[in-house]
């Protein structure tokens, strides 16, 4: 039994030290370099361009990092609550993120803001990387977003109770119904919605 | 007195002119009149005196004058050589200061001149591309707790930069170096762009920003795709990686004993 416990104990010691080593090694490593290279650090603490916008960025990315740590936090807050506050507060600091906008906009529209939907659905679109993963990224959380939208102010299938306008209504159903055709994370095909769509003329317009 | 003052002086009689002899320059009129009793000594004048008026009274114009030597003025003492250099360092100085006062804040950067963090790293990160590879370093046996990354795109350019934050104060660990034989910084610059993941978020720079124990940043290092490529494949060794780096770096929490670090 003692010598399981002295085993262990000399294996746990053992890792710590590789562990301690390790960090050690990595610290001598950036130590060193820095050593080797103190002109350049001081020409980058001072933020001189180095003419390589890659490593300006990487450099200089501490700020925008942090940023986009509140920023995200925020986002998730008014994702989590319907908050459209914390959502305008992430947009604040990073307005170009367009999956910011399609949040908000799609958060408008559960609202029945329609103005506030137009104004960031469009610009979310334009933001969005143009390649077949930024389209496909673009729409699974479109996708998302707006079926929990449905989930949240239907009263039911053939109920129009929930909704705030026809504009509202339509422009839920028709978005869901294009996008089941396109991506996964829509659970329903495209005739649920389009039957929804069709609920949405006994509101009054 | 000035030309327009009232006269309140009696009227003097004139100078009477010495007898000169012919051939002789005739003397220098005497600044103040001579006051050799006259011949005949006329009836006193009453005074009379010139009551003020109200015009004008137009300046005579300027006489031809000689050119009169400067009054000797009496020698200032100089600050000297010393004073003067002691004035233009401070000067210097100053201006040193404030130029790299300007720098560190950024003044250049927020008055557009130079491109600023916030204005290259204002895309959409992409946050599946980065979870991605975070899935395919934890794939490789890596334990990814204390670690962050994030994957940017860089305005004006193809690809994006992977900024990795190996937090040892929220548990990051590196790897053992024996598994590959490498240092731990390189090794991890090898690995997050070792996997599919990273060429799909098309990444073509690397930072990495280590946070010792006490959760201070020693240090960012950075490097391009192409050279972490070269350093993997062997075609350049730990020296030259070393070389090809760039970055920053924070003597204060390699001096803070806290941190578990010594001076370099």
């Amino acid at each position: 039994m003692s010598r399981r416990v002295l085993a262990l104990l000399l294996v746990t010691a053992l890792a710590v030290a590789g562990c301690d080593e390790d960090l050690a090694l990595a610290q001598d490593f950036i130590k060193q370099w820095a050593l080797d290279h103190a002109g350049e650090i001081a020409k980058n603490q001072m933020g001189l361009p180095s003419g390589d916008a890659y490593v300006d960025a990487a450099v200089e990315a501490g700020g925008p990092i942090l940023q986009l740590k509140e920023a995200d936090e925020a986002m998730a807050k008014g994702r989590a609550n319907q908050d459209p506050k914390s959502m305008d507060a992430a947009l604040k600091l990073r307005p170009k993120d367009w999956t910011y906008q399609l949040s908000r906009a799609d958060l408008a529209l559960q609202l029945g803001d329609m103005t506030t939907v137009t104004k960031y659905w469009y610009p979310s679109f334009e933001n969005a990387p143009g390649t077949p993963g930024g389209i496909e990224a673009y729409q699974r959380q479109q996708g998302q977003e707006l079926e929990l939208v449905h989930k949240r102010i239907s009263r039911g299938d053939g109920s129009i109770t929930g909704y705030r306008s026809y504009a509202q209504c339509t422009t839920l159903y028709d978005q869901l119904r294009q996008l089941s055709l396109k991506v996964t994370e829509v659970s329903k095909p495209p005739s649920y919605w389009a039957d929804r769509r069709q609920d949405c003329e006994q509101i009054p317009h | 007195m000035g030309p327009g003052s009232p006269n309140t002086e009696p009227a003097t009689p004139p100078p009477v002119a010495p007898n000169t002899e012919p051939g002789t320059p005739p003397p220098v009129a005497p600044a103040q009149p001579v006051t050799s009793p006259p011949a005949t000594v006329p009836p006193p004048v009453p005074p009379t005196i010139v009551p003020p008026t109200t015009v004008p009274v137009t300046p005579p114009p300027a006489l031809p004058t000689q050119p009169v030597p400067p009054p000797p003025v009496a020698k200032k003492k100089g600050h000297g050589c010393f004073f003067k250099g002691c004035l233009t360092t401070l000067l210097v100085l100053v201006l040193v200061i404030a130029a790299v006062g300007a720098l560190l804040a950024r003044l250049p950067q927020q008055l557009g001149l130079w491109p600023s963090g916030a204005s290259l790293l204002s895309g959409t990160p992409d946050r599946a591309g980065a979870a991605a590879i975070l899935d395919e370093v934890k794939a490789d046996g890596i334990d990814t707790a204390g670690m962050t990354l994030y994957v940017m795109p860089v305005e004006g350019k193809d690809g994006t930069l992977a900024y990795a934050i190996l937090d040892t104060s929220a548990g990051f660990r590196f790897p053992t170096a024996t598994t590959s034989g490498r240092n731990p910084i390189p090794d991890m610059f090898v690995r997050l762009t070792g996997g599919s993941a990273a060429t799909a978020a098309r990444v073509a720079q690397v930072a990495i920003e280590y946070r010792d124990p006490a959760g201070q940043t020693l240090g960012v290092l950075t490097a391009s795709k192409s050279s972490i490529n070269d350093f993997a494949s062997g075609a350049i060794d730990e020296t030259a990686f070393s070389n090809a780096l760039s970055g920053t770096f924070n003597p204060g929490a390699a001096l803070d004993p806290l941190s578990g670090g010594s001076a370099p």
